[in-house]
């Protein structure tokens, strides 16, 4: 199979999941009026009776489920993804793509942590196995993916806002993406560069500021499982024969490791990444929770509580959709990185 | 052949001597013994909780004591409420005016049992689909495979959310919850486990012995290719009390007094400052707890890798 074809087949699979996921979360949101009832989305209490008849006819609230989904499919074909009651009555596309810069944001923020600790702690642990680095390593990766998010996030407000405060010390802020108003253009919907590129300083250093602790909390939780990852690979790398050849051919050991291991034992490494950050991107519902993030993970928990399944069906089917290309481009990626995988 | 003779030759013994030698090899690491001392201590805590701390103290509510603070040996700085009459109170109480400590020790059962429930249930749907899908391969390993694709493209968290939504605020569909969001891992790792089962020599060598399909995937594919699984499980054990206790943190709890870790913490979500034991030791011993059967985990798998072994 050549590479185009196995890309081809990959996207068609990834129309199937898509249809699929599209099909359960709109039975799940559709097809239990209590929890999510579709009409609450569209209507006040002061909306007529006649109105809410005709919303109800519109978008098919009146028919069976399986016809239902038509009614939305024919919509989302049409561009309109309902409304979100919670978020003014907006379009709810237009709700998510407003938060969405946010969540981007905190995530490269995340995966920048994420690498910047995780790949030295990584290497270190595997160059010094079984021994005192390695098993403190292998402790703050186990406590990474064994922390509460919710404990972590709060102490680290409590910490670094709280008793920074008192003690008198330089403190951080705890909560939301800004101090003040959006006073300045919005160009990409990131707080940082838009602070950047209209040369307000002060307003990008706050934006940064308020990124600290939600990105440390959520690198905290992904960088130890990283660590392991490159210390196991970077083991695995070590034992081969072109190592020892390298070794014997009188290299020092700093250009052995970094020009000739580090390079292959990164491929797991860079697709781990690579997912993480697919993850992330579908919003950190817990971190944005604490830190009370304006992004779409926190949104999607704002709706679950509201009952508007219009916004979970579009957050879910482009979540899926970040997530599944994100898995073709790491598996393509293997491809450039690795010359002895065909596909 | 007597019952017992079981025990000194053939299949069985072998087994034991292998469970012998990874308890042996267990032994060797300092992080699994103390994660599996920590482990068998909540668990015996899961068994005589009722005991050490009257379960009706849960519903005996003094709100003069709530949010206050009584303990002679530290104290948390200016905003914090606390009290100097007795009981003294080492963790401080919460919102109902109840001993933290009391309440953390009442909820250790709840969060054991049903970390092994949802575990074991995930563990036992996954590994029945995801073996039939790995040996019976063709249309019906396909299907099963997109079905899991689609779960894996999901937020689990999200969809656990949904569920919780749906069937509403109670503790057994909110456990049910967890678990239809954490069978596929099982499917997906089972699969490949059978799939690079069938195909060694011994499979081939039953079915011309004339051994039956379930006999060879049930009796003999299984057993040999469950270790990896069980690890996971105990793994998955820390990861099942995360996601349960943050479930009832975000407020699908059904009554903020039930004594449940995640449950207490979310009950100091709005007194933060004032009150940060609240959420500081529920999410510590939910840490804790975590961590050890991490360890543990962690453990068995190095001990369990056949690259690694003998």
């Amino acid at each position: 199979m050549k590479l185009y074809q196995y890309i081809i087949r990959r996207l068609i699979l990834m129309i199937l999941v898509l249809f699929g996921v599209s099909l359960i979360v709109f039975y799940l949101g559709r097809g239990f009026p209590e929890a999510f009832d579709p009409l609450t989305q569209y209507i006040t209490p002061k909306t007529p009776p006649d109105v809410i008849e005709q919303i109800k006819k519109t978008h098919g609230f009146d028919r069976p489920i399986y016809e239902q989904y038509f009614f939305w499919l024919r919509d989302v074909f049409n561009g309109d993804w309902g409304n979100s009651n919670w978020a003014n009555g907006l379009p709810v596309n237009e709700v998510f793509f407003s938060r969405f810069p946010y969540t981007v944001e905190l995530s490269i923020a995340a995966v920048i942590l994420t690498v910047a600790i995780g790949l030295p702690l990584g290497i270190i642990s595997a160059l010094k196995n079984n021994k005192l680095p390695d098993h403190i390593s292998r402790i703050i990766a186990l406590t990474g993916y064994s922390t509460p998010s919710y404990w972590f996030g709060y102490m680290l407000q409590l910490v670094f806002f709280y008793y920074f405060y008192i003690w008198g010390l330089p403190n951080l802020p705890s909560s939301l993406a800004i101090s003040g108003n959006y006073d300045v253009p919005r160009v990409t919907g990131m707080p940082i560069l838009d602070g950047l590129l209209a040369g307000n300083l002060p307003f990008a250093w706050d934006a940064f500021a308020h990124l600290i602790l939600p990105a440390l909390s959520l690198a905290f939780i992904s960088l130890g499982y990283l660590a392991r990852i490159v210390r196991a690979s970077m083991l695995e790398v070590l034992r081969q024969d072109y190592i020892t050849m390298a070794r014997s051919k009188g290299l020092r050991e700093r250009v052995v490791i970094y020009r000739h291991a580090l390079k292959n034992a990164l491929i797991p490494a860079v697709t781990l990444t690579g997912l993480f950050f697919a993850g992330l991107l579908g919003g950190a519902l817990i971190t944005e929770f604490v830190f009370q993030w304006p992004g779409v993970g926190r949104a999607s928990l704002l709706a679950v509580f509201q009952g508007d399944s219009n916004f979970i069906l579009l957050y879910s089917l482009v979540i899926a959709t970040i997530i599944v290309v994100a898995n073709l481009v790491v598996d393509v990626l293997y491809v450039f990185l690795d010359p002895r995988i065909k596909y | 052949m007597g019952v017992f003779d079981r025990f000194r030759t053939g299949e069985l013994a072998a087994r034991i001597a292998d469970i012998k030698y990874t308890l042996y090899l267990l032994r060797r690491n300092p992080l699994v013994v103390l994660g599996s001392m920590i482990s068998i201590f909540f668990i015996v805590l899961a068994f005589v909780a009722n005991l050490i701390v009257d379960p009706n103290l849960a519903y005996v509510f003094d709100f003069k004591r709530s949010y206050a603070w009584n303990n002679p040996y530290f104290s948390w700085g200016p905003g914090t409420a606390s009290v100097s009459s007795p009981p003294v109170h080492y963790f401080g109480t919460d919102g109902w005016g109840r001993d933290l400590l009391q309440m953390m020790i009442l909820a250790i059962p709840l969060d054991i049992s049903l970390a092994f429930f949802i575990t074991f249930g995930a563990l036992a749907i996954g590994v029945t689909i995801g073996s039939l899908a790995g040996y019976i391969g063709g249309k019906i390993d396909e299907t099963i495979l997109r079905v899991t694709d689609i779960f894996f493209a999901f937020p689990g968290l999200l969809l656990a959310l949904v569920f919780a939504a749906i069937f509403g605020k109670n503790i057994t569909y909110l456990a049910i919850a967890v678990l239809l969001v954490w069978w596929p891992t099982y499917v997906r790792l089972m699969r490949g486990q059978v799939l690079s089962e069938k195909e060694k020599p011994y499979v081939e060598a039953l079915r011309a012995l004339g051994a039956g399909h379930l006999r060879i995937l049930f009796r003999h594919i299984l057993p040999n290719s469950i270790y990896p699984i069980l690890v996971q499980a105990t793994l998955d054990l820390g990861g099942v009390i995360l996601t349960f206790s943050a479930l009832m943190f975000l407020g699908f709890s059904p009554s903020s007094a039930i004594p449940e870790l995640g449950n207490l913490a979310s009950d100091g979500i709005a007194h933060v400052f004032t009150a940060p034991w609240l959420i500081m030791f529920p999410g510590l011993t939910i840490l804790v707890i975590a961590l050890a059967f991490n360890l543990v985990g962690d453990g068995l798998r190095d001990v369990l890798d056949p690259r690694l072994r003998r």
